[in-house]
């Protein structure tokens, strides 16, 4: 490897390929982007974090069932909006490196860790990599949330949305959040949010998914609340024996050798 | 080609170099307003702006009102640039002066309102010379509670609420959940306010161009009535 001239983040050599391509008319395919809605709440004892679980590629909804709330550590969830792919790896390699830091200083990871990491990342990269996020948990100094932008922007706050449903999460937020909630109120405050980015943003849809980081534990509460459920048949479309009339029968014995190799 | 910047286009770049460059059209708001919402209520509507002008990120004009009352029955607001506000202002009053003077009992109501402005907006936008105005109409027609909007581009549609701008994202919600929650038949003004108010303090705390001195217009039965107030 020749270190003078390696060249580190993003290469952009294809930019002005695809320029060129796009001049000709090629349309760019359109990428699996989770336009979202995600959330991040502090409360007396811990954070809750809470996703839609709808992706969308263009105007197509992709997956009406994909995970926005990433695992980077056991004390720590994050959430993710923007390109899901990006989402994906960078939550992988964020919680690998994060597993590799806390064996190095054989101590549970803090959340500014993941911070740093993910903001140095992301700034490198210049907003390229295409991930919002919501960062949350719970280490030795005390309950933790932090939002990030793509371009390595943080923020900490007691409250945080990201993603398209962002404005309607946060005239929920704005209108209801108190500080030091009890548990159970922040669970339906963050719920009720996603709630409505769910119902009046249409990058978000399907269902509530939240995880609870407290000091003792993590708890993901997969599908938490379904915002519209499809409702159930209305008819019986099974279709029962003897409904096409057996008019007559012919057994015909198929004699096959057993080859052998 | 024009060599002004690239927002203000003349006449020639949109029909190729045919015309003079007389004719220039605007292709951006100057001075504007920002959102404004509106809901039904079991007798009638409530709808609210500020009274804010800015003028890019001056707040140019501190108390402007952005309604028209066009009679007792009709009412409506806009956002956007405020002098294509005042050129719609001046065309319907004096429509309304007119139409007093002909005195035969043929008056303006919301729905006749809406379906004017509308073809107004949507020939302007046709033109390529828009009218950057998004509008609500409120009131009663036939004694019931009605409230339509009108965009820039001539969409229109009417709803149990409504709003535009910022309010599209951070309103709408609100109303709509708060409507589906207890219908239109069981709010009362007290509570359509209410909600209202809610909005508009939203709407302050989190757009950069709203402002906390509002104007809330109730259209109901006992007539049409405007409050002006400031958010805490």
């Amino acid at each position: 490897m020749d270190v003078d001239n390696m060249y580190e983040g993003f290469s952009f050599e294809n930019c002005l390929r695809n320029t060129r391509l796009a001049e000709k008319g090629l349309k760019a395919k359109p990428y699996n982007k989770t336009g979202t809605t995600i959330v991040g709440l502090m409360f007396k004892d811990g954070v809750v974090l809470g996703a839609d679980t709808r992706a969308t590629g263009g105007s197509t909804v992709l997956s009406k069932d994909c995970e926005k709330l990433h695992y980077l550590a056991p004390n720590m969830y994050c959430a993710g909006a923007g390109t899901a792919a990006d989402m994906v790896m960078v939550g992988n390699m964020i919680a690998g490196q994060l597993n590799l830091h806390s064996l190095n200083t054989d101590r549970p990871p803090r959340v500014v860790t993941a911070l740093t990491m993910l903001s140095h990342y992301l700034y490198k990269y210049q907003g390229y990599i295409g991930c919002h996020l919501i960062v949350g948990g719970w280490d030795i100094t005390g309950p933790q949330l932090y939002s990030i932008d793509s371009l390595g922007h943080y923020n900490d706050d007691v409250y945080a949305t990201m993603g398209s449903g962002m404005m309607a999460a946060k005239t929920v937020f704005d209108a209801r959040f108190k500080l030091d909630m009890e548990m159970d109120d922040a669970i339906k405050l963050t719920a009720d949010a996603v709630a409505a980015g769910i119902l009046n943003d249409m990058g978000s849809g399907g269902t509530v998914n939240l995880c609870v980081i407290t000091k003792d534990k993590t708890e993901y509460l997969d599908h938490y609340r379904t915002i519209c459920s499809k409702g159930p048949r209305q008819g019986d479309y099974t279709v029962k024996p003897g409904t096409t009339s057996l008019i007559s029968s012919d057994v015909i014995q198929v004699v096959s050798e057993a080859m052998e190799t | 080609r024009s060599s002004q910047a690239d927002y203000h286009r003349t006449a020639s770049d949109v029909h190729g170099g045919t015309t003079n460059m007389i004719d220039e059209m605007s292709a951006r708001p100057i001075a504007t307003g920002s959102s404004v919402v509106g809901m039904h209520f079991k007798n009638g509507v409530v709808m609210a702006s500020d009274c804010r002008i800015s003028y890019g990120s001056l707040s140019r004009y501190r108390d402007f009102t952005r309604f028209i009352k066009v009679n007792s029955d009709t009412v409506c607001v806009c956002n956007g640039d405020s002098a294509d506000f005042q050129l719609l202002e001046r065309t319907i009053l004096e429509q309304v002066r007119s139409d007093e003077i002909e005195n035969d009992g043929i008056q303006y109501s919301p729905i006749k309102l809406h379906n004017w402005l509308t073809c107004v907006l949507y020939n302007r936008r046709t033109r390529i010379d828009p009218l950057w105005n998004n509008f609500l109409v409120g009131g009663l027609q036939d004694g019931k509670p009605y409230l339509g909007m009108s965009t820039m581009l001539g969409q229109s549609w009417t709803a149990p609420y409504g709003a535009t701008g910022f309010g599209k994202h951070m309103s709408i919600g609100k109303m709509r959940d708060f409507i589906e929650k207890h219908g239109v038949e069981n709010i009362t003004e007290e509570m359509a306010v209410k909600i209202i108010t809610e909005c508009m303090q939203q709407l302050y705390y989190r757009s950069t161009d709203a402002a906390n001195e509002i104007e809330i217009y109730v259209v109901s039965g006992d007539g049409c009535k405007s409050e002006k107030t400031t958010l805490p």
